[in-house]
């Protein structure tokens, strides 16, 4: 949360976070570079250039897998759900160590030609209509492309001024690319692979990440958020003695938003399950402070009226809610963000 | 989602919970650890881009035939030397990407000589 744009909000867990992603890369790139050669039987060494666009677009393969992983995990096990909070610049760092692997590749399988490099990149195959000896360089310049757009627009800035449905629509964009670097690297180097290790791990990787997405879409859909159910003009979220002090129970509404309902010091209050930042899930975090905290970020917000405290601008929608009979009942129609809605005591 | 309120509860700005700390610590180091043998994985498994070398110690070796510019300039040995035999087919190669090319355009399915190192493949 913050009331102006800085490039990076530093605290303890992002250093710790982005300690441990750059120690990787860092741990990748040298073994790579620097270890392996030497435990190669090769009568000749391969050329460097060659060997550090390996290591590099193998990095960026590695790296864009993790990251893909990190959600599925967080939705199956919340304690992955710290990963999530400093993602972006897993994703940043990624584009910069894709974009060496793009260099290398120019610099030395384009270059020293009649026709400039980018110019010889863009014609030198052009067999679209076959399979074999695809021009599989295309894909690798749309996901190389599609991780510079997330990357440049990952700042709060854009995501304030796309709005955040509009910028997650637009970072849905990292399954393109991850399908494009996969074609990237089946029609490219493994068409011409002996060794057995990288195809394994290539092949597994790709496998596990489309799992991970299957296993947690199925999780959510097997736990997902209950559908609340019609009680006149009125919807039918739980009986209020379920909610725990502190927490909150979401319900799906029929315009296919999300409700969370909370309770605080013994009363309830409705507001909108998005978070205004990112969309994350409120219901799944918790009141610290009096305030609801974001459990992706934490964005945090009045339980009554739905705004951040002062200084901070970010709004929510909030719900009118009654009990009845001891179950909670919410007005399906939101109050404008910011709106206060008086708390409801348990009977 | 499945219901997690006996798990600690994470915000980024705050100290991490004594009960996720130790995950994260492992998750940190795992991830250290798992890139740098993918890494040692992938490096060391590459495949063996052959022994080809420069023949200068065959010296430099002179031989007439009929050039073939399609699909790649080549030369249909006629006369060989030491170390080239008669019938055999040389492919060419010059400095840069496009200079033979530039050099051969004219000959082909000409007999013509050609002088140079022998460039082996492995």
């Amino acid at each position: 949360m913050s009331v102006k744009y800085i490039p990076v909000q530093w605290n303890l867990n992002k250093w710790m976070y982005d300690a441990c992603m750059l120690a990787g890369v860092a741990a990748f790139l040298w073994v790579f570079i620097k270890v392996a050669p030497g435990l190669l039987s090769h009568e000749r060494p391969i050329s460097s250039q060659i060997h550090n666009a390996r290591a590099f677009g193998a990095c960026a393969f590695l790296m864009l897998s993790i990251i893909l992983a990190i959600g599925p995990l967080a939705k199956l096990d919340s304690r992955f759900m710290p990963l999530l909070y400093n993602r972006r610049h897993f994703g940043v760092i990624t584009a910069f160590v894709a974009t060496a692997h793009a260099t290398y590749v120019i610099n030395w399988y384009f270059n020293f030609s009649a026709v400039p490099k980018f110019e010889a990149m863009l014609s030198s195959n052009t067999n679209f209509g076959q399979l074999l000896g695809f021009p599989f360089e295309a894909f690798g310049i749309f996901a190389l492309l599609c991780l510079l757009i997330l990357a440049a627009t990952s700042h709060d800035f854009w995501l304030k001024f796309l709005t955040a449905p509009v910028w997650k629509r637009l970072h849905y964009l990292i399954y393109p690319a991850y399908i494009a670097v996969v074609a990237h690297i089946s029609f490219g180097i493994l068409q011409d692979q002996q060794s057995l290790f990288l195809p394994v791990f290539f092949i597994v990787t790709a496998f596990a990440v489309a799992l991970l997405h299957v296993w947690a879409y199925m999780a959510e859909r097997k736990t997902g958020d209950p559908l609340a159910t019609a009680d006149g003009d009125w919807m039918r979220i739980c009986q209020a003695d379920e909610i725990e002090e502190g927490r909150a129970r979401i319900a799906l509404l029929p315009d296919g938003k999300r409700v969370a309902v909370f309770k605080h010091e013994g009363k309830l209050s409705a507001i909108s399950n998005a978070c205004a930042h990112q969309n994350g899930p409120l219901g799944e975090g918790r009141i610290i402070d009096c305030l609801v905290t974001c459990p992706w970020h934490g964005f945090q917000y009045r339980v009554t009226d739905g705004q951040s405290p002062a200084p901070f601008t970010e709004k929510i929608p909030t719900y009118n809610l009654r009990v009845q009979d001891g179950a909670v009942l919410v007005d399906p129609h939101a109050n404008p963000p910011g709106t206060h809605v008086d708390p409801v005591e348990v009977a | 989602m499945a219901d997690n309120k006996d798990k600690p509860f994470f915000v980024g700005y705050l100290t991490a919970p004594d009960g996720l700390r130790s995950f994260l610590i492992g998750v940190g180091i795992g991830l250290v650890l798992l890139m740098a043998g993918v890494g040692l994985g992938i490096g060391a498994t590459q495949d063996d881009p052959g022994n080809g070398a420069f023949r200068n110690d065959y010296g430099r070796q002179t031989v007439t035939g009929v050039m073939e510019l399609t699909p790649y300039p080549v030369v249909r040995v006629t006369q060989g030397s030491e170390h080239v035999p008669e019938g055999h087919t040389l492919m060419l190669s010059a400095g840069g990407k496009q200079s033979l090319m530039n050099r051969v355009r004219d000959l082909d399915g000409e007999l013509v000589t050609v002088s140079g190192t022998i460039l082996d493949r492995g």
